[in-house]
């Protein structure tokens, strides 16, 4: 019984099962498979560049997989498919295939983040990825 | 409390129990008639239709809007008047055979007596594959009650990650 409780709290309120749909996140993550989001990663220590988290829709039970790459406050712009921030091109060991994106540098809020799939091979217009404020992310994914 | 008196406090309890949900069921709230309104326009938009049936359709779909409802799609383009839309949800209905639209994390807001804001998450799953979703998107929903039932006013999608 206590066990049940247990794992019915946890499993609902702090590590919450998600599965990857989509292909936005690969290699890193294929479609179908399945971790767990820690709603507490950011109760002390804020979001990090490189950390990836869930960003939710509507409410927690349907969220965006992607990475930080982009930090409050900070210039971000793709050129050709790189991620520059503050002029310059971030190192991004994750990605395999770069597809030519481009996007104008936009000076991100205070309160803001730029996230993105580690998939950048695929067509720019399939690819949801952009700014979103930090109470958009509920999580930091564990594995 | 006497040993004896328990099952009447229990049978009062179910009792009490029983009415308020009675009472719900007989006389729903407002979000609960919202709810049941987004839930008939996604039966609605889930049912396979041809022909006669096509047309059955796009008029029960139809119903859950106002006539001057306003649809924004995700790639910037305006849908205006029921009527239109009722077309679109006809002539599409070959194309969105193979698509069945979910909604979670539907969350109603009452302004007014007669106006509520409403967001949710619709997701798209192909019935083909393993049911997993393939696309989904945050809307914002405006209903009124222009008389007795609740209608959709305006459907906005929400940029949640913004270029």
């Amino acid at each position: 019984m206590v066990l049940a409780v247990v794992s019915f709290i946890t499993f609902t309120w702090i590590l919450i099962p998600v599965r990857a749909q989509g292909v936005s996140m690969l290699p890193t993550y294929e479609s179908g498979s399945f971790n767990l989001v820690n709603r507490l990663a950011y109760t002390i220590n804020a979001p990090s560049r490189g950390d990836v988290v869930a960003v939710q829709l509507a409410g927690p039970h349907v969220v965006y997989i992607k990475r930080i790459v982009g930090m409050p406050d900070e210039r971000v712009a793709i050129l050709k498919g790189v991620v520059v921030v503050n002029g310059r091109p971030l190192d991004e060991p994750y990605v395999r295939n770069r597809a030519p994106w481009n996007l104008s540098e936009m000076h991100l809020a205070s309160d803001e983040y730029f996230l993105v799939g580690d998939n950048r091979g695929m067509s720019e217009g399939e690819h949801d990825f952009g700014r979103a404020p930090r109470a958009r992310i509920i999580g930091k994914v564990l594995f | 409390m006497r040993r004896a008196n328990i099952p009447m406090a229990a049978a009062a309890v179910v009792a009490a129990v029983l009415l308020g949900v009675g009472y719900r069921v007989l006389f729903p709230s407002d979000e609960q008639r919202i709810r049941q309104r987004l839930e008939e326009l996604v039966a609605a938009l889930n049912h396979p239709a041809e022909g006669l049936d096509a047309m059955t359709r796009a008029a029960q779909i139809g119903r859950a809007f106002t006539t001057d409802v306003e649809v924004q799609t995700r790639e910037g383009m305006t849908i205006r008047g029921k009527d239109t839309l009722m077309a679109i949800a006809t002539r599409l209905q070959p194309r969105t055979e193979g698509l069945n639209v979910e909604i979670r994390d539907v969350s109603v807001t009452k302004d007014d007596e007669t106006h509520a804001h409403v967001e949710l998450t619709a997701t798209y799953i192909d019935p083909a594959g393993d049911g997993r979703a393939i696309d989904a998107t945050e809307f914002t929903l405006q209903v009124v009650k222009p008389e007795r039932d609740w209608l959709i006013a305006r459907v906005a999608p929400v940029r949640v990650l913004e270029r």
